[in-house]
């Protein structure tokens, strides 16, 4: 997979300054959108498996290949009723979230004292880059190695992926902290601790925001794929299960609640961010 | 304690990339009295921000010696207020928040009493009611209104400024000019001001200096008579002597 790993949606952090306020409110009202904009979406993810269960019963294609829309949420509603879904949910989920908290965590703090360091940035700088190039999905195998084919292994993957993301966009938002505030604070005698808790620490949140709405997705590909290759549970086991035995409505309903996940993760973080950067215009 | 600035023999050189050193200002002397407000007027990079930069204890000259108060300057001195040209508000703080940043690093005032105080100021400013608002929410004029505010919060003896009205349109820099006179007039800090514009300089200060071409060096002092308290306003439609000091200056400055 190829990773943009600096989100460049940290606008109140880019190096040029804040952008014109104008400029930003239009671009988000135009992504955000109104009520009207929900019910177009709404109508065109009809439209879309309106289309896909016609061409399944048209018989334009395969069934078994690609089963009807009805009959995933047949397939879905039976894994929810018999309650058979919830230990794989529950599995992924937890590899999900140990991976990500850990990885949010270290690679935060990481981010912020290397960031903070111009003599450490420029020695990890090169190594980071080469750690950010490695396709960390294929560490799985030597995770199995070194913590066993449990959990574990699982969790240090999600880890991996998100570590590196949240490192180098903390990086990145260290190094744009606004020098004018850094002036300012030192003209008010600022300690170098001060100017940590109040200047620099502020200055990078909008970032690692960012780097977490950015990771979570690939933190759940990460326990997803993991548990293709090494698990006995979870959403990506059900893939591999479903698929061994060309049940791939099974599939498909994995997919589903993944996706759901995800959604979920997001606007939960959309509302946080938004709460939190309260201070944007 | 006093709190007159004196400035000797200054010069400072910056290293350049190409390897020719640039001196930036050269042999500066200037003496500014407790209570005076010194605008300093020259043409673009002629040092005079360098001159400001090394009073405020950001930069250290090369050659010569800077006294503020009775202290030499080493390092950032505590009893300055300084107001840059950028509001530079943290956008994450809000109005009041931001007045009391100076309070808050300094930290010899408890929470309540910092918070009153910014207060005042906000409310001394114009800008009674929007102590919680964000620096996002202001426009350009209120924002300089803000920083207006946050330079007071020390009750500093000295002030310096950096062209600290040169981004606002020409009617807002009017009424935060006279605003900032009228709070100055009040408290008659020792005010070191930095400006490209002469008639803030005449309308503003004390005594005016102007710089030379760079390397920059005093070519001229103009002291203005005008009478106090000043309405800025009043000063640039209707009074002759500010029409006199202005051709004066303009006649020395080599733009």
């Amino acid at each position: 997979m190829s990773d943009q790993l600096v989100v460049s949606g940290a606008p109140s952090a880019s190096p040029a300054g804040t952008p014109p306020p104008g400029r930003r409110t239009r671009l988000r009202r135009a992504a955000g959108g109104g009520k009207a904009m929900v019910v177009y979406r709404v109508l065109g993810m009809v439209a879309f498996l309106g289309a896909w269960e016609l061409a399944v019963r048209a018989e334009l294609v395969n069934p078994l290949f690609l089963p009807a829309p009805s009959k995933v949420a047949g397939t879905l509603v039976d894994l929810v009723r018999t309650g058979d879904l919830w230990p794989h949910v529950s599995e992924t989920l937890q590899a999900t979230f140990a991976g990500f908290v850990a990885g949010v965590v270290v690679g935060a703090l990481l981010g912020f004292v290397i960031g903070l360091s111009p003599a450490l940035s420029g020695f990890t700088s090169p190594f980071i880059t080469m750690m950010n190039s490695m396709p960390r999905i294929a560490l799985a195998p030597l995770f199995v190695l070194w913590v066993g084919i449990d959990i574990k292994s699982r969790i240090l993957l999600v880890f991996s992926l998100v570590v590196f993301i949240v490192l180098t966009n903390t990086i990145a938002g260290t190094q744009s902290v606004d020098r004018d505030h850094l002036t300012l604070a030192r003209l008010f005698s600022a300690s170098r601790r001060q100017v940590i808790v109040k200047i620099a620490m502020p200055s990078v949140l909008p970032w690692i925001l960012a780097a977490m709405r950015l990771s979570f997705a690939y933190a759940l590909a990460g326990a997803v794929v993991g548990e293709m290759f090494l698990g006995q549970r979870g959403l990506g086991y059900l893939i591999v299960a479903g698929s061994g035995v060309f049940n791939i409505s099974q599939v498909f309903a994995a997919l589903v609640v993944t996706v759901i996940v995800a959604f979920l993760f997001d606007n939960l973080m959309a509302v946080a961010e938004k709460r939190i950067l309260r201070w944007r215009a | 304690m006093s709190s007159g600035i004196v400035v000797k023999d200054v010069t400072h050189t910056f290293p350049a990339a190409g390897g020719a050193a640039v001196t930036a200002i050269e042999e500066v002397s200037l003496e500014i009295a407790e209570h005076e407000f010194v605008a300093i007027v020259g043409p673009s990079g002629c040092g005079k921000s360098t001159l400001l930069n090394i009073v405020s204890g950001l930069i250290t000259p090369s050659a010569g010696s800077v006294t503020v108060g009775a202290e030499p300057v080493r390092g950032v001195p505590r009893d300055v207020g300084y107001m840059p040209a950028r509001d530079s508000l943290l956008p994450w703080r809000s109005c009041l928040d931001n007045v009391g940043l100076p309070l808050e690093i300094r930290g010899d005032v408890s929470r309540a009493a910092r918070r009153e105080r910014a207060g005042e100021l906000l409310g001394a400013v114009g800008l009674g009611g929007f102590e919680k608002a964000f620096p996002s929410a202001l426009s350009h004029g209120m924002r300089q209104r803000v920083a207006v505010a946050r330079t007071f919060a020390t009750q500093p003896s000295v002030l310096l400024m950096d062209e600290p009205f040169s981004a606002l349109d020409a009617q807002t820099k009017i009424t935060i000019q006279d605003l900032f006179l009228s709070i100055w007039e009040a408290q008659h800090q020792t005010v070191v001001l930095i400006t490209h514009d002469v008639m803030e300089a005449v309308a503003l200060a004390d005594r005016v200096v102007v710089f030379s071409r760079r390397p920059g060096r005093i070519k001229s002092i103009h002291d203005i008579d005008l009478p106090r308290p000043r309405s800025v306003q009043h000063l640039i439609f209707e009074e002759p002597r500010f029409q006199q000091h202005l051709r004066d200056i303009w006649r020395d400055l080599d733009v």
